[in-house]
């Protein structure tokens, strides 16, 4: 029961992080900035415009959107907040996990290959050779997680750090897996979501034909996977607490996390292309020197 | 057994029509021989009694003795399902006068595999394995014109290879006797019989001949080939485990390095292809790869006594294997429809399909779908699994398992990279160049409807295949008890539960969109060209542009980039070229190759094509057998 309402603060908060986002970016550049909620009026809007589709696009462009919804829907009923049982959990959910995101972003790839144009093929292909280190970045974290828990869901794994003691290992975990966040989300220092030059985006070239409804699909789409990876990073470090207290906790440490990437934003310039790699194979580096320690028994 | 026997006559019935050229007899034994195949094979699998045959004959080395278990079900499962598939395919995609070198080799080749699936004694194994190798050189030599020819004489160099590790493999295996209850052997009979039959399979190092020798068969015939004959091979590593009975932990992480290997020479030397049969070929070497992984964790599981990462590594194993079949098999007849209907060869000449045969696409898309293991459709259960049992290994404290784990999810990464480019370049945007298309035949599509329909079938319910798995598992772990079983079964129900889901939830979106955007109005432009408008098909993103990044990451390992200097003020016209750097041609085999011609030319001298110098050789031979016997 109790895992139905986390199912949908997460659907119906989610927009809210990028709003914190914006705001604390605005006030370090010295602006009033956006207000909070002003993705919810963007998502609004968009959901009534009418559409504008390219002539080289075909069905695909149109559905796609709503499979890679669909993709981190289904993923949203995996992952559990606040160290309850989520929706939906069984042994191997965590594999399933990660082939949920791979296969929403095969919908939004086929979507901006279908436009035929090169800047979206840019993106997609810059997408896709990130996503194959973040995707065992992210597993190696897992692995190592539920070793540690010795379990291989992700409920189970989640449930048993909220009642732990904080763990050295975990900070590595935790840190590999913000530099997935930050790759998979495409904030700075990988992406600049508001960069207005085709040929330095990443992420938003591959949106460039979407309009209306659909692009309102994919912005939702992108705030979710937000929440999901915030909900992951800090759901390893839940302190033992009562029952309520957990909610109001996680919440705040989702804020907290939120606000952290809003500072990366503000005090970070974008790394260039072939760095990239680098940052990213830093988080696989620190996943693999957990699984390390972890082998080793050190920690 | 009768259904079996009955099955194998209509196949030779079929065979010996194809002397008399007609196609409808052909075509109807072929059908109905398979049909009795599966039932035979599912009857046995569901009551295996009265499946053995023990016939003495004249040949030396033990009896003419077949039986059908578990393992040799699930093949001729496989075999009779593709056979009658595409052979129809085939009717309607060749369009050559003479197809008698088809019509007589297809249905040996089948009937050889049958054979080869069925054998339980060496001799007969050996002799079957022989027929269907050379079934499979006429097949491939088919187009008869120096090219097919070329690549037929490298698949046959790398078969009779294979053979020579294979011949003292079973003579070793046995004493005296071939029978297959009386054989066992050590670790370097494994090794033996491993080299042999990972060379049909195309496991590095043994797969250069692979990517050569499949793509230049008629597609249907290569479909065959890269989904049921190579997993030939598999099936006699599979069997090789099964008889030698107490599999050393050694041969486990054989199996698991090796696996890593081709897995990752397949997927990136399929990455800097540019024809698309020749790129389904790398992607056969690269899943045979995953299933020697998940062979390997087999092994590793049952030396160690851990029935749990047996059975998961095991159903990854009979999982990959029906399921790379199916979406092989669909991708290569998706090929041929491709080809038949534009003429062209190489991808980035092609672009917008979707569009003109947007029945192809779908049927491609599932295809593509499958081999990127995305959820609900049937590549994603076997990886799945393998996934799971390699997790399991490391709970169970077998650190090792972190290997196949990694290395199988950098894989599925890169092959996602490649497919779902692979589809966008040939379907999607707008045509590269101009082609005329031609129709496809109707059935060609309606086959690939069917093998489609499994693709989804499989994977959404998988659960559909686990009768087939638990059985093979009493192969492998005789006393195994229930329960254990039991947790992946409820895995696989608990996957059709979330797909299920997702199905709704899609549903669900898909309902709303429909109401909400019925009315709303629709503006057509063209595609944002970052406000230049004299935008040309040849600008779009092209496969060999899709991939540099990684290509230019991995650049040292794996490929090899042409020369490009634009350096002075005016730079003069350049050519960009990503091409796979095969270091195992250039380093092992063109070296070795070349030792071998240069002692073959030595020992030239000896035969120079004198009669009497010939005489004397035997004579001398017999005095050295009298002389050694004799005594």
């Amino acid at each position: 029961m109790i895992a139905i309402l986390h199912f949908f603060l997460a659907l119906f908060v989610s927009p809210l992080l990028f709003g914190i986002i914006n705001k604390i970016k605005a006030l370090f550049a010295g602006r009033k900035g956006p207000p909070i909620l002003q993705l919810y009026y963007t998502l609004f809007k968009l959901w009534q415009k009418s559409r504008v589709y390219s002539k080289t696009t075909t069905s695909i462009f149109q559905f796609a959107p709503f499979v890679s919804l669909t993709c981190v829907i289904c993923a949203t009923l995996i992952v559990p907040f606040a160290g309850q049982k989520a929706l939906l959990s069984f042994s191997g959910d965590l594999i399933l996990f990660i082939y949920l995101l791979a296969f929403s972003r095969f919908s939004i790839i086929l979507s901006a290959l279908d436009t035929g144009s090169s800047f979206e093929g840019m993106g997609a292909s810059r997408e896709v050779s990130f996503s194959i280190f973040t995707e065992i970045t992210l597993l190696l974290s897992f692995t190592v997680c539920a070793i540690k828990a010795q379990t291989l869901s992700l409920s189970g794994i989640y449930t048993y750090f909220s009642l732990q003691m904080l763990h050295p290992t975990l900070l590595l975990i935790g840190l590999a897996l913000i530099i997935v966040l930050l790759t998979e989300s495409c904030r700075i220092p990988i992406d600049d979501p508001n960069t207005h030059l085709e040929l330095t985006m990443i992420h938003e070239v591959m949106v460039l034909d979407h309009s209306s409804t659909e692009l309102g699909i994919i912005f939702y789409t992108a705030y979710l996977k937000l929440w999901l990876f915030i909900s992951l990073v800090t759901g390893l470090f839940l302190p033992t607490l009562s029952f309520f207290l957990k909610e109001f906790y996680s919440l705040g440490a989702i804020v907290l996390l939120t606000s952290i990437i809003g500072i990366i934003e503000s005090v970070m310039a974008r790394f260039r292309f072939i760095k990239i790699f680098d940052f990213i194979l830093t988080g696989l580096a620190l996943a693999f020197f957990a699984f390390v320690l972890q082998v080793v028994g050190i920690l | 057994m009768i259904l079996m026997l009955f099955s194998l006559v209509f196949f030779s019935l079929s065979m010996l029509t194809a002397l008399f050229t007609n196609k409808k007899i052909w075509l109807f034994s072929m059908v109905a021989a398979s049909f009795l195949g599966i039932a035979a094979a599912t009857k046995i699998l569901i009551n295996p009694i009265n499946n053995t045959i023990n016939i003495p004959w004249h040949i030396p080395l033990g009896n003419f003795s077949i039986e059908i278990d578990a393992l040799s079900a699930i093949f001729i499962l496989l075999i009779c399902l593709f056979a009658p598939l595409y052979a129809i395919y085939g009717q309607s995609y060749l369009n050559h006068s003479d197809k008698k070198q088809l019509t007589i080799f297809y249905p040996l080749l089948i009937i050889s595999m049958l054979f080869v699936v069925m054998a339980k004694n060496g001799f007969l194994f050996l002799l079957s394995w022989e027929i269907m190798s050379i079934a499979g050189y006429f097949l491939i030599t088919f187009e008869d014109d120096e090219h097919s020819l070329k690549s037929g004489f490298i698949y046959l160099v790398a078969t009779n290879i294979g053979m020579l590790f294979l011949l003292p493999f079973f003579l070793l295996l046995g004493n005296n006797n071939l029978d297959f209850q009386c054989l066992s052997g050590n670790s370097l009979i494994f090794l033996l019989g491993f080299i042999g039959f990972s060379t049909k399979a195309g496991v590095f190092p043994f797969h250069g001949w692979l990517p050569k020798a499949h793509p230049v068969a008629p597609s249907h015939v290569s479909a065959l080939l890269s989904g049921v004959m190579i997993k030939m091979g598999i099936y006699g590593i599979l069997r090789m485990i099964i008889l030698l009975n107490e599999p050393q932990i050694i041969w486990g992480y054989i199996c698991i390095v090796l696996g890593v290997f081709s897995a990752l020479i397949g997927i990136f030397s399929a990455l800097s292809q540019k024809e698309l049969k020749t790129i389904l070929a790398y992607s056969s070497i690269e899943n045979i790869g995953i299933i020697l992984l998940a062979i390997g964790l087999t092994i590793i599981g049952k030396s160690k006594d851990l029935p749990i990462l047996t059975i998961l590594a095991l159903t990854a194993t009979i999982f990959h294997i029906i399921n790379h079949a199916l979406f092989k098999g669909l991708l290569f007849l998706g090929a041929g429809a491709i080809s038949k209907a534009t003429q062209i060869k190489n991808i980035n000449l092609l672009g917008g399909l979707h569009k003109k045969l947007p029945l192809l696409s779908g049927l491609f898309l599932i295809g593509v779908m499958s081999m990127t293991a995305m959820p609900l459709f049937n590549g994603f259960i076997g990886e799945f699994f393998l996934l799971l049992a390699s997790l399991k290994g490391l709970l169970l404290g077998d650190f090792f398992a972190i290997i196949p784990l990694l290395s199988l999810c950098f894989i599925a990464a890169l092959c996602f990279m490649l497919f779902s480019s692979v589809y966008s370049i040939i379907f999607l945007g707008e045509e590269r160049s101009s082609f005329k298309l031609s129709k496809i035949p109707s059935p060609m599509l309606r086959i690939m409807g069917i093998i489609a329909l499994l693709c989804t079938l499989f994977g959404t319910l998988p659960f559909v295949l686990f009768p087939i798995i638990k059985k093979a598992v009493f192969l492998f772990l005789p006393n195994v008890d229930i329960a254990t079983l039991q947790e992946s079964k409820t895995t696989l129900y608990k996957l059709s539960i979330s797909f299920s889901i997702f199905f709704l939830v899609l549903m669900t979106l898909l309902l709303i969109r429909h109401q909400i955007l019925k009315n709303r109005k629709i503006v057509i432009t063209s595609t944002w060209g970052c406000g230049y408008d004299k935008i040309t098909a040849k600008m779009q993103y092209n496969f060999s542009s899709f991939v540099q990044p990684i290509a230019f990451l991995f650049q040292k390992f794996f490929f090899h980039f042409s020369n490009h200097n634009l350096k002075d003020l005016f730079p003069k016209e350049e050519n960009f070229l990503i091409t796979p750097f095969d270091f195992l041609t250039k380093y092992f085999y063109k070296p070795l190759m070349e030792k071998l011609l240069l002692i073959s030319e030595k020992t030239k001298k000896i035969q120079h094509g004198r009669t009497q110098f010939y005489i004397f050789y035997i004579f001398l031979t017999l005095v050295f057998l009298l002389l050694w016997k004799g005594q």
